[in-house]
């Protein structure tokens, strides 16, 4: 019994990570209509950057604020000077891809020569409770808190505020969102900001959870990915159940399996919904 | 004159779709756009707009040059658009997709929805409303917009009859209530009944322009539709 409370505990966990760069990913899509890779290599920049401010002695407070703004302002960077010349150009959704899974690379590749490849940690404090028989930390308290927080205010925010709504109007019908004022590059700029924002706080949760390693952005993106297109990459909601979904299936799989597989079910999650339901459980007919 | 478009151009790949066209829109009167068929019309309304960028031509609204301008910069100068088939905010509600266009009182979009008879809709999503409701609702987002220059492209395409007259009657009180509109349209009794001056494209040039009488009246513009 504990096992399993522990095992449905570690993927609610982590599926909440993965709901938060899923979110993340599936709302620059639905604005952009372009498959943003780098996303994850974000996710791990800010890890870095937070690692890199806690060495510096900021305090953590300090540490996670200014991570969050340095991966907001990194995402509208990264739209400005890669995609928007594209987009400038006319250039397709699978240019736009091409030209996000080389700054996918470029940024891993930057992480690794910056910060070495070595595996890095970040030491905090972290006292441990038990829950109906497993060993839940503080941390992890807090990560799913503040996972379910900030999804609540973003749909708040999407639902209720003029920008919310307006970058809703951009992403149901460009198009028409232009002719009644709205400005489709401020959408996209605001839209790079706050999906790199939540990776950046992703960044601090994974970077305070689990180990730093400079291909961590390519996990982290394959799980998100898969995640929003087990939920339906036009709903940010079902990307949040899809990422659940993926933490769970893969920290119950390794109960059967070991541990080394859960990237492999997360693959084979995602292979069988491409092939059977590809808009995923809440985004339409296929 | 509200709005001047001169010497627009626009070619497909070889094809001229339009081609050193000018034309003046009057201030507060109904302008209907029509042609047979490839006629350019919605070329030439989709440059004027801002949708399409134009190869060559100066459009000018309210004396000021809109030509570089994007969609969203002329419609904050005041021009608002329709387009052929609907387009609404599919997955927001109607009341989402009239506070878009304008930030105001439910009371406010109520009198708006009253106007277009799509009062009690306010809570409905777009996407599940008719063909003819979605076009009303667009019209209704269109007239909501701080404009003076309204532009339908086929206001009455695919709506019954009944919509079709509420659309005359609608674009009738904008006429008293000092607005432009331009409109594209088949329907030929329409366009005569409430049209102060019509333009009529073939070939993408303009054919000739006048008042609906001249218009009905003119050999070219029958020879244009029925062939010689």
């Amino acid at each position: 019994m504990s096992v399993a409370v522990q095992l449905i505990m570690n993927g609610l966990i982590i599926g909440s990570i993965y709901a938060l760069v899923a979110t993340g990913f599936s709302l620059i899509y639905n604005v952009t209509k372009f498959v943003h890779f780098a996303h994850g290599s974000v996710v791990a920049f800010a890890a870095y950057i937070f690692y890199l401010l806690i060495k510096l002695g900021l305090g953590l407070p300090l540490s996670i604020i200014l991570t969050i703004i340095i991966a907001s302002i990194f995402g509208a960077v990264i739209d400005w000077i890669v995609y928007r010349p594209l987009r400038k150009r006319k250039a397709s959704a699978a240019v736009l891809l091409i030209a996000s899974i080389g700054l996918m690379i470029l940024l891993n590749s930057a992480i690794l020569a910056v910060a070495g490849a070595d595996v890095k940690s970040i030491p905090i404090t972290n006292p441990v409770f038990d829950v109906w028989g497993a060993r839940i930390t503080q941390l992890q308290v807090i990560i799913i808190a503040m996972v379910f927080l900030l999804l609540i205010g973003l749909y708040f925010f999407m639902k209720h505020t003029k920008l919310g709504k307006a970058m809703r109007a951009t992403a149901d019908n460009n198009a028409v969102a232009q002719t009644v004022g709205i400005n489709p590059q401020k959408m996209y700029t605001y839209v790079f900001m706050i999906g790199s924002g939540l990776a950046g706080v992703a960044g601090i949760l994974v970077g305070l959870e689990q180990n730093l390693f400079p291909e961590m952005g390519t996990s982290m993106i394959i799980k998100g990915f898969t995640g929003a297109v087990i939920g339906g990459m036009s709903s940010v909601p079902g990307s949040v159940a899809g990422s659940l979904f993926v933490g769970l299936v893969e920290n119950i799989g390794i109960w059967w399996l070991p541990s080394g597989y859960k990237d492999a079910i997360a693959f084979a999650l995602l292979f069988v919904f491409l092939l059977f339901k590809p808009k995923g459980m809440f985004g339409g007919k296929s | 004159m509200m709005l001047q478009a001169k010497n627009m151009s626009k070619s497909f790949g070889g094809v001229h779709a339009v081609s050193n066209c000018s034309i003046k829109i009057p201030k507060g009167k109904i302008t209907a756009l029509i042609g047979p068929n490839g006629a350019g019309k919605t070329t030439l309304f989709n440059m004027i707009s801002g949708t399409l960028p134009s190869d060559a031509g100066k459009v000018s609204f309210n004396g000021e040059d809109i030509t570089t301008l994007k969609v969203h910069e002329r419609a904050r100068k005041g021009i608002s658009r329709t387009f052929q088939m609907t387009r609404t905010f599919k997955n927001m509600t109607v009341r989402d997709n009239l506070k878009l266009a304008q930030e105001t009182t439910d009371d406010k979009l109520k009198i708006a929805l009253s106007k277009v008879r799509l009062q009690g809709f306010l809570d409905h999503i777009a996407g599940e409303l008719s063909y003819g409701q979605g076009r009303l609702l667009e019209l209704a987002r269109s007239m909501l917009l701080p404009h003076t220059f309204l532009m339908l492209d086929e206001p009455t395409a695919g709506v019954n009859p009944q919509i079709r007259q509420e659309m005359k009657k609608i674009l009738t009180d904008l006429r008293k209530e000092g607005k432009t509109v331009l409109f594209i349209e088949h329907d030929m009794d329409f366009v005569m009944s409430i049209s102060d001056h019509v333009i009529v494209l073939n070939e993408g040039k303009l054919l000739m322009e006048g008042t609906p009488k001249q218009v009905r009246s003119n050999p070219k513009v029958l020879e244009a539709y029925l062939g010689k």
